[in-house]
């Protein structure tokens, strides 16, 4: 037998048939090895997301009951949370341990979790398929159907295995004094906080079908997120409007209510969607090719290049798309907030409490106390994209682009400081865009609010963001491999000291350490902008450190 | 600041001294020393992990030597980057576009960025690569990204050509279309730096070649020069079993098969043939070929494959 290779060796050109010699099979043929592939590469954040939901949770139980013993005390905390009623949603029952951390956590987590789940399955779909690596394990024994289906596979594995991970944290946090979650209801809970992220890691599934590359699948699914929060906030906003919040994934969230009168029947919608969204991922997989599309991609216009003249040019180009994208989603939602902001305001401050609270904050109340919220909210999102605008300078050098570039007469210096100010100009735009349609809706419902008020506010959510774009360059041009985790850790910081800050009495210097802590609530106060100076002096110090050192260093990969 | 020791000649288009890089523990590029002439194509040759794409980069100031210093047209290629630039095209191995423009967006860009472009040479390249320029780079594939990058850098006329195995991807048909260009890139007087793997594309093309290995230069000279230091090939077929050369002086790489009832002798000599001639005058020769090395054969003895090839690293290095 083992003569048999060199035979059919010498046999060869012969004419007569060659055999070659039997590969003997692996000793463990591995079943479904794309979904463990995947669900390895999801299974870490999946994990570290499932424990931040979880701590979340214990922190917030702990920090409620010790620091807000008597009801009053926290009746007059949840108030003073108000100002994130936009991004969380209406409070009920804040009196209890349940009421007051169901509203705190759960949109929050729905939104986190969309973003992990959209971006995660997109990458793993589309990414790989962009990368080429799709197309190595579509030569293999499988189908892009069974493939496809594998990948799900690996995802609902990492979903579990958030799920666990939440779960057992809630169920830890239940047995805190004071506590007194069921055990249902913990798990209730648990599910609907990693439910979002599930949903979504199902629509990115889909997209990364329908669209051409992974940007487009991503941007989809985002827009998808997008219209599902809007369709919330419209439903929170009027109390006739209420129904609407059956059409919103992240309205199924909180109609499940786990910890105060549970609706488990929310479960269905949710459970419905994702079966939807498998099935579709694996049938459109099957009916499109490598690199294929569902939906038709546009062809190329030929012809006018005239306006492409150069690196600052080509910045705009490659920016337009995703800057476009943020434009209509922060000015859509600052419609919203504009058009709704008279009613909003009056459910608001039917609470004299909250009245009296928003008075000792030096914040007037009515619309425009409801509009501050809103403009926190765009700060915010603004905050975010100045995060994806650092990441994606980044990614321009990391995927070798910036080469085509540098190697001819292009200053390096230069090209960053074309790259920032494209950045800075997009910010901009959408800021006094978002204050102009909040003028524009609101006029419309005859709200009374001067012009030049709501476009200083606009104007105002900017500063945060410029100084997560100073310090993203600060870091890029001394340590680029992180510079986009730098950009979006400092802005998850801020959020969340913003979120459990106001909740630590006498520790106001942490609050300060919150980038958003840093500006006026325009138009409900005056805007502050001499702090607003300051910030964007320091974001300014910091890009030019950055730019000094981009100078100095060598040009990296990896 | 411009404290140049010793200026490099009005000819000598890219000089090194002593350029060296070390990434971490790595050192990738060791002291290297080298010199290129206006005019001449040269050609450098080394495995993966030889420090070529290294060199490039510091020879286009995207990375800064730990060490020592390169110098294009007399300018420091870290310091003076961007103003040495408009002087060089560069070809590199990994193509990286930006996916969302379409070829012709992509060539208006990179002919604007360089500043000078020969727009009716352009437009026989095109042809001559029978490229299609209006779809977007993400449909291309590696050979056409491969096109695309090689008619922006050759529409420029750029006094100097920094290629990194720019061949890769192309089918044969343009890689000929290519050395057409190379050969017209010389007539032109253009200076072209071309770093490869495929042999018979230094081998056709390059007036020089240098030789690197693990971040060292190991042998630099014309084609004539290397025949010179190397080996001979000798294959010869006798009718019985042939003699015992281990012993003989000169003679390395022995290899004996044979079918049909022929036995052939494969062996490399360096230095004089005449100790071979003569142990193998009554030996029963039925053939002998004698060759010189092609540069294959000369880069196998470098890399291994037969022969001493620490022992020529050695003598190349006390050179």
């Amino acid at each position: 037998m083992a003569a048999v290779a060199a035979v059919t060796a010498a046999t060869a050109g012969t004419g007569r048939a060659v055999r070659l010699p039997a590969v003997p099979p692996i000793p463990t043929p591995a079943r479904l090895v794309i979904a463990r592939h995947t669900a390895r590469s999801a299974m870490r954040w999946a994990i570290v997301w499932g424990a931040f939901f979880g701590i979340f949770v214990l922190s917030n139980v702990r920090v409620y009951v010790t620091s807000y013993p008597t009801l009053a005390q926290r009746i007059q905390a949840a108030q003073a949370l108000q100002t994130f009623a936009i991004l969380l949603g209406p409070l009920h029952h804040a009196e209890t341990v349940a009421g007051f951390t169901m509203w705190r956590i759960t949109t929050v987590c729905a939104l986190i979790g969309a973003v992990w789940g959209l971006r995660t399955s997109v990458g793993l779909l589309r990414g790989e398929e962009d990368e080429g690596r799709w197309e190595l394990l579509l030569a293999g024994r499988t189908t892009p159907r069974a493939a496809a289906a594998e990948v799900l596979l690996g995802l609902a594995a990492a979903q579990a295995a958030m799920f666990a991970t939440t779960a057992v944290l809630i169920l830890a946090a239940a047995t805190l004094p004071g506590a007194r979650f069921t055990l249902a209801g913990s798990l209730l809970f648990a599910a609907g906080l990693v439910a979002c992220a599930a949903m979504f890691l199902a629509v990115g599934a889909v997209t990364s079908q329908l669209c051409a590359n992974r940007g487009q699948a991503v941007s989809l699914a985002a827009a998808a997120l997008g219209l599902a929060y809007a369709v919330r906030v419209v439903a929170d906003s009027t109390r006739s409007l209420g129904w609407l919040r059956w059409f919103s994934p992240i309205g199924w969230i909180e109609e499940l209510r786990p910890l105060r009168d549970p609706q488990p029947i929310a479960l269905l919608p949710i459970a419905a969607l994702i079966a939807l969204c498998a099935v579709l991922t694996v049938v459109l997989a099957g009916r499109r090719d490598l690199n294929g599309s569902i939906l038709r991609e546009r062809a190329p216009r030929p012809g006018d290049v005239r306006w492409l003249r150069g690196p600052l040019t080509l910045a705009l180009r490659l920016t337009r798309g995703g800057a476009i994208g943020w434009l209509l989603g922060i000015g859509a939602m600052a419609y919203i907030e504009g058009a709704v902001a008279r009613s909003a305001a009056a459910i608001l401050s039917s609470s004299p409490a909250f009245a009296a609270a928003m008075r000792r904050l030096g914040v007037r109340q009515g619309v425009q106390g409801y509009l501050g919220a809103a403009f926190f909210f765009v700060a915010v999102m603004l905050a975010v994209m100045a995060a994806t605008q650092v990441a994606a300078m980044r990614d321009e050098e990391a995927s070798g682009r910036l080469d085509t570039l540098l190697v001819r007469p292009v200053h390096r210096v230069k090209w960053l400081a074309g790259r920032l100010a494209v950045a800075l100009g997009q910010l901009l735009l959408v800021g006094t865009t978002a204050g102009i349609v909040t003028w524009i809706a609101a006029a419309s419902q005859h709200a009374g609010i001067p012009f030049p008020k709501l476009l200083e506010a606009g104007v105002n959510t900017v500063s945060p963001a410029i100084f997560v774009l100073g310090l993203g360059t600060l870091v890029f041009g001394v340590a680029p491999r992180v510079a986009p985790a730098a950009g979006y850790a400092v802005v998850t910081y801020s959020i969340l000291v913003s979120l459990v800050g106001a909740l630590v009495k006498g520790q106001d210097w942490i609050l300060d350490t919150s980038l958003f802590s840093h500006i006026a609530l325009a138009p409900a106060a005056r805007p502050d902008w001499p702090e607003t100076a300051a910030l964007v002096s320091i974001a300014a110090a910091l890009a030019a450190a950055g730019a000094l050192a981009f100078r100095r260093r060598d040009v990296t990969y990896v | 600041m411009s404290s140049a020791p010793s200026a490099p000649s009005a000819l000598t288009i890219v000089q090194t001294r002593g350029l060296s890089k070390r990434f971490g523990a790595t050192t990738a590029l060791d002291r290297l020393d080298l010199d290129v002439f206006q005019g001449e194509i040269l050609g450098m040759l080394g495995p993966n992990g030889a420090g070529k794409t290294t060199t490039i980069r510091l020879l286009l100031g995207l990375i800064a030597p730990t060490a020592g210093r390169a110098t294009l047209f007399g300018l420091d290629a870290w310091g003076k980057a961007s103003e040495i630039h408009r002087r060089v095209a560069y070809v590199p191995g990994d193509v990286a576009l930006w996916p969302g423009l379409t070829g012709r967006e992509t060539l208006a860009l990179l002919g604007r960025v360089h500043g000078t472009v020969d727009l009716a040479y352009r437009d026989q390249l095109i042809e001559r690569f029978s490229f299609d320029p209006s779809r977007k780079v993400r449909t291309y594939s590696k050979g056409n990204r491969q096109k695309l990058i090689l008619i922006a850098a050759l529409m420029t006329r750029a006094d100097l050509l920094i290629m990194d195995e720019p061949t890769s991807g192309l089918d044969p048909l343009m890689e000929q279309t290519f050395r057409a260009c190379m050969a017209e890139a010389k007539r032109a007087g253009q200076t072209v730096f071309l770093s490869s793997h495929i042999l018979s594309e230094v081998e056709a093309l390059c007036d020089r070649v240098a030789i690197l290995r693990r971040g060292r230069l190991l042998q630099i000279g014309t084609l004539a020069e290397m025949r010179h230091f190397s080996a001979l090939s000798i294959q010869a077929t006798f009718e019985r079993p042939p003699p015992d050369l281990s012993a003989v002086p000169g003679v390395s790489a022995v290899s004996i098969g044979g079918h049909d009832g022929a036995h052939t002798l494969r062996c490399q000599v360096s230095g004089s043939i005449e100790p071979l001639l003569q142990a193998l005058a009554h030996a029963g020769t039925r053939e002998f070929l004698s060759a010189k090395p092609t540069l294959e054969e000369l880069f196998l003895a470098h890399y291994g494959g037969g022969g001493d090839p620490g022992g020529v690293a050695a003598t190349a290095r006390e050179r």
